[in-house]
């Protein structure tokens, strides 16, 4: 993006900030298929760590969480404040490292790259975790100090984690993720939200990222109760002040989630 | 008759020197911009007066070691580039009117090391002898001083003293003209005016009743309810929900112009009901605040609610505060529309604080506004009155002395934060007034007191990025003012109970809004009107003009051939042919020096330029350097690198020849190889570049001095003619240097030396037209031999 506009809309723009990174799961396994009509077609492949049954039609596990990541940008942007107020990125991780998907900025400014990139994410690969954590808090520190440069207020950042298997990248980058994420979290400058889908994630692995919350498993797929819930919590974030002490509205999990 | 400005201050020079014995100057004070000028007003009237400035040793010291220091300076005040050559200008102005016995030095054996030190303690020797001028531009000092000269229990008689500081034209202020006497007192709110009636009583203690009570039906849409006051009663309809939160749902009624507020059972306490029935024990009355006005009853007679006025409008934090919305919802607004919304918002707290209600949790999102003299004031049953508290309160707006406390009985003080911020986050729509460059937080700033927003020569720098300082600078001088010292940490309304009331907002806001709508703003500068203005406020005195490329304003001599300094920073971008960085072919470049563009960045440029190796001449044996340029040209033509030296190179070779006779005859000895070139001496040739890289500050290793020395020695001293001219330079260049020094046009002498020459020169050698530089060079030496006139 070009630089000068998003220098502009860092300062022009006086609201406090809440920045959200999605760090999503995209490896093979998320092309499995969860819903909708299908066809066996009798192949077999390998992929992520299992044998797979190939079939045709049907709705995957990915095309369902596309479809909550761009029901939560919608809702975002029909809020007035919350439209200025977050600052999402999206890091995915599948094939063999993570990627960066979409780097922070105004939501409005994001919009067409947004549309374009988030339906285009495809299944395949492995499931480096560690890394594509590692590279979110990066981008998360960076915003940060972007925010500390110009003088613009901030909430402390939100990291939503989701996956539906178990990490199978560097053990180190994992240790190191995990390390991260606590010293952050406990020192209150982060907010994680691990999230397994599906019977297969690894919980205990989510639970091992967040010291104060225990990760929270999607009841069958319902990415849309969970988006919806989250930029809820966004909006009435953006409505109070840095600061002031944020209650998550823990009610609203018991729709969406297996406590 | 009517005096100029100029006339005055020069009186209250002559007086001032007229009415002391004793004349002291501080450090600080000799290191000012105009302290020039100063000494242009002060030394006729020191001359008439027979009168002398004392100058301790320590001043001295202090000025001589900035002065001798560059390095230090720049380590010490990074954020005052001229210090060294202010101190320089200091040193030679001391000798000068010491000489003429203007200057007088003193020292004791038992001085102690710092300057400041000094002043107190001959003031402390001397104050029952003599009355004193001191000048120091030192604040606290100044303080000080002051202190020493007070008649105390213990010490009788103690003479005068009158601290000044320099200021912009050479002239003097008092400092004492700085203190709070100028500050009109903070308005205390005019409750006795107001009738019993209407006012509330003061509480010391905060009223604390339990329980719930208890409610059988909480009513809906649709359903009727009872409002009652003063045993009066009167049936209303619920029409339908027009808002909910977490205390309970607002209803629009079949009573035109009024909504019930309705509350969540577990929200139906005693103290809430006690509350209520003191609000509705007094007449309050403002268009606008939507104050309860009776109590709503179930069918069965239980409280569950209260009746107030129905409010319309956006809330600040949705509109105002978001300069996207704002442009959206009042498209038309200006600076008058805010300045005009502050006057009304002003209005309705001072009538609520004069009747002792405190607002508590002053917040945008309470906040209506309709358009900037309609706005409504809602969840106004959250006020504190008496010892009813409001729980509740943002951070942001929060008093420091209240900030990570649970918040109790608000003083008006408390209050008072809260309404300074909300102003301020009107006049920068949305931007808190502790938000800095570079902070902690919002709420560690508050409590630190840490406002970044400037007043006169008071910065910190930290001004958050984009328009906000733009926002500030076209303020009224009266309203920065009030903003600065309530919220900086040493200002005069820092402090809780010095904390200005809505009163004195009002005048200052009304007097702004006076000067807006009269146009007088405007006359000075027409972006005054703006809400975003897109430059700092224009000064009275100074001449402005666009910039070339980017229309802007700026003061005229800012300007470089009318081009403003971002600009000229600025430029066109482009790839290294060798690295493929990016360079800017800068604005500077491009129109002020005329110069080509590089083909290479000054990295690689640099790089090109270091020595690889040095190997010995296979031919003569000297030493000669290949650099890392040279060898990469050899690399990419697959050469080897030479191994004789480029003098060597350039002499054709002996063709072989094929011996036909034994070599039986002894051979001649070696001949010894020529005299070698005299070895560069450091600062021979580039002596003059070397005088004025010290004189920028730049260091022995800058890129200036490294590049000419290179061309000096691995090009000039290989050329024709090349030596003899290094020579000569070395000859007569330390004689043009002392003549430059001792020159009163030296500072333009300097930058017309790296402008026109220096600069060129390196750009010449960048570009690899070396004979081009040879011959500015000389150019350059020519001018100053005619300038000072040496043979």
């Amino acid at each position: 993006m070009n630089d000068l506009l998003r220098k502009q809309d860092l300062e022009s723009n006086p609201t406090p900030r809440v920045p959200i990174c999605l760090c999503l799961d995209v490896s093979g396994s998320m092309g499995r298929i969860v819903g909708g009509n299908v066809q066996n077609t009798g192949r077999r492949e390998y992929h992520d760590g299992k044998w797979w049954n190939i079939v045709e039609g049907g709705i995957t596990a990915l095309q369902e969480m596309i479809g909550g990541v761009n029901l939560f940008y919608d809702n975002l942007l029909e809020d007035d404040v919350a439209r200025y107020s977050a600052e999402i990125c999206v890091v995915t991780f599948g094939g063999n490292s993570p990627e960066l998907i979409l780097d922070f900025a105004n939501l409005d400014r994001q919009e067409s790259e947004r549309q374009q990139k988030i339906s285009a994410l495809e299944a395949h690969g492995e499931t480096p975790l560690g890394e594509a954590v590692n590279m979110a808090l990066d981008c998360l520190d960076t915003r940060k100090r972007e925010f500390k440069d110009a003088g613009v207020d901030y909430f402390q950042p939100w990291l939503v984690l989701m996956t539906d298997g178990e990490p199978n990248g560097s053990t180190a980058e994992l240790n190191r993720a995990i390390s991260r994420t606590n010293e952050l979290a406990n020192n209150r400058r982060l907010t994680i939200f691990p999230i397994g889908i599906g019977e297969e994630a690894d919980m205990n692995c989510l639970a091992k990222f967040s010291p104060k919350r225990p990760p929270l498993r999607l009841k069958g797929m319902n990415f849309k109760g969970f988006f919806e819930w989250l930029s809820a919590s966004v909006s009435r974030t953006s409505q109070s002040m840095p600061g002031d002490k944020i209650k998550l509205d823990l009610d609203g999990l018991k729709g969406w989630a297996d406590l | 008759m009517v005096k100029n400005p100029n006339e005055i201050q020069s009186e209250f020079l002559e007086r001032c020197v007229r009415d002391c014995d004793r004349i002291f100057i501080d450090t600080c004070s000799f290191l000012e911009e105009t302290m020039y000028d100063f000494f242009q007003n002060i030394v006729p009237i020191l001359e008439r007066e027979q009168k002398t400035v004392i100058v301790p040793l320590a001043v001295c010291q202090e000025l001589e070691r900035f002065a001798n220091n560059p390095a230090e300076c720049r380590k010490e005040h990074p954020d005052n580039p001229n210090l060294n050559k202010l101190a320089i200008h200091a040193c030679e102005t001391i000798n000068v009117l010491k000489r003429a016995n203007i200057v007088q030095i003193f020292a004791d054996p038992d001085d102690k090391k710092f300057a400041d030190n000094i002043f107190l303690y001959v003031f402390l020797k001397i104050r029952l002898k003599y009355n004193v001028l001191f000048i120091t531009q030192d604040n606290g000092l100044a303080h000080d001083a002051c202190d020493i000269f007070k008649d105390s229990r213990s010490v009788k008689g103690v003479k005068k003293i009158l601290v000044c500081k320099i200021v912009k034209n050479g002239y003097l202020k008092n400092f004492s003209d700085d203190k709070p006497k100028k500050f009109p007192q903070p308005v205390k709110p005019s409750s006795e005016n107001i009738p019993p009636n209407e006012r509330f009583a003061f509480a010391n203690e905060v009223v604390d009743i339990e329980g719930n009570l208890p409610v059988t039906k909480i009513p809906v849409e649709g359903e009727y309810v009872t409002a009652v006051r003063n045993g009066q009663t009167k049936q209303i309809r619920l029409i339908e929900e027009v808002g909910s939160g977490g205390e309970g749902s607002v209803y629009k009624t079949d009573f035109d112009g009024y909504v019930a507020k309705i509350y969540k059972p577990e929200k139906i306490t005693r103290l809430r009901h006690e509350k209520l029935k003191l609000m509705l024990s007094k007449d309050i009355n403002c268009e606008g605040v939507c104050f309860p006005l009776a109590m709503i009853h179930n069918q069965r007679n239980e409280f569950v609610g209260y009746l107030m006025r129905a409010a319309s409008g956006k809330d600040l934090g949705k509109s105002v505060f978001m300069p996207m919305l704002l442009k959206k919802y009042f498209p038309k607004w200006n600076r008058v529309d805010t300045v005009q919304l502050c006057v009304t918002i002003l209005k309705k707290i001072k009538y609520l604080h004069d009747r002792n209600v405190i607002l508590g949790d002053i917040n945008p999102y309470n906040i209506l506004v309709v358009s900037p003299t309609e706005v409504y004031f809602v969840d106004t049953d959250s006020y504190q009155v008496e010892g009813f508290i409001c729980p509740v309160g943002m951070p942001l707006f929060t008093a420091p002395e209240l900030q990570k406390k649970k918040y109790g009985l608000r003083t008006l003080g408390n209050e008072n934060f809260a309404v300074t911020t909300l102003l301020f986050m009107i006049m920068h729509p949305g931007k808190p007034p502790y938000a800095m460059q570079d902070g902690e937080g919002i709420v560690e700033n508050i409590i630190k007191g840490e406002f970044s927003y400037p007043l006169g020569e008071r910065k910190t720098g930290k001004v958050p990025q984009g328009p906000w300082r733009f926002c500030w600078s076209h303020l009224t001088y009266k309203i920065k003012e009030a903003f600065y010292e309530t919220f900086w940490r040493d200002g005069m309304y820092h402090d809780e109970k010095n904390r200005p009331g809505t009163g004195f907002w009002l005048r200052l806001f009304e007097y702004y809004l006076k000067l807006l709508k009269n146009g007088t703003m405007t006359a000075n500068d027409e972006e005054s009107i703006l809400i975003f203005p897109t430059r700092f406020k224009r000064e009275k005195d100074k001449i402005y003009a666009k910039c070339k490329l980017c229309g802007k304003e700026f003061v005229e001599d800012s300007l470089e051939q009318g081009i403003c300094r971002a600009c000229l920073h600025d430029g066109e971008k482009y790839q290294c042919e060798r690295c493929g960085g990016e360079i800017i072919y800068t604005n500077y470049q491009k129109y002020i020096k005329r110069a080509k563009r590089y083909k290479i960045c000054r990295a690689c440029f640099e790089r090109t330029n270091t020595i690889f190796e040095r190997r010995s001449c296979k031919d003569c044996g000297r030493t000669f350097e290949i650099t890392y340029g040279q060898k990469e040209f050899f690399d990419a033509k697959g050469m080897s690198l030479p191994t004789r030296c480029e003098v060597c190179r350039k002499k054709p070779r002996p063709s072989p020849t094929v011996r036909h006779t034994p070599t039986t005859v002894t051979m001649p000895p070696r001949p010894t190889p020529s005299q070698p070139v005299e070895p560069p001496k450091k600062n021979g040739w580039c002596f003059i570049t070397t005088a004025v890289c010290e004189y920028l500050g730049k260091p022995d290793d800058c890129f200036e001095l490294t590049t000419l020395r290179n061309f000096r020695d691995n090009w000039l001293a290989l050329q024709t003619g090349g030596k003899e001219e290094i020579r000569e330079y070395y000859e007569i260049a330390p004689k043009i240097v002392e003549k430059l020094a001792a020159s009163d046009e030296k500072d333009s002498l300097y930058e017309k030396i790296r402008l026109d020459y220096i600069e060129p020169c390196l750009e010449e050698i960048l570009h690899g037209h070396n004979e081009n530089c040879r011959a500015r060079y000389r150019e350059m030496v020519l001018m100053l031999k005619q300038k000072f006139s040496i043979d």
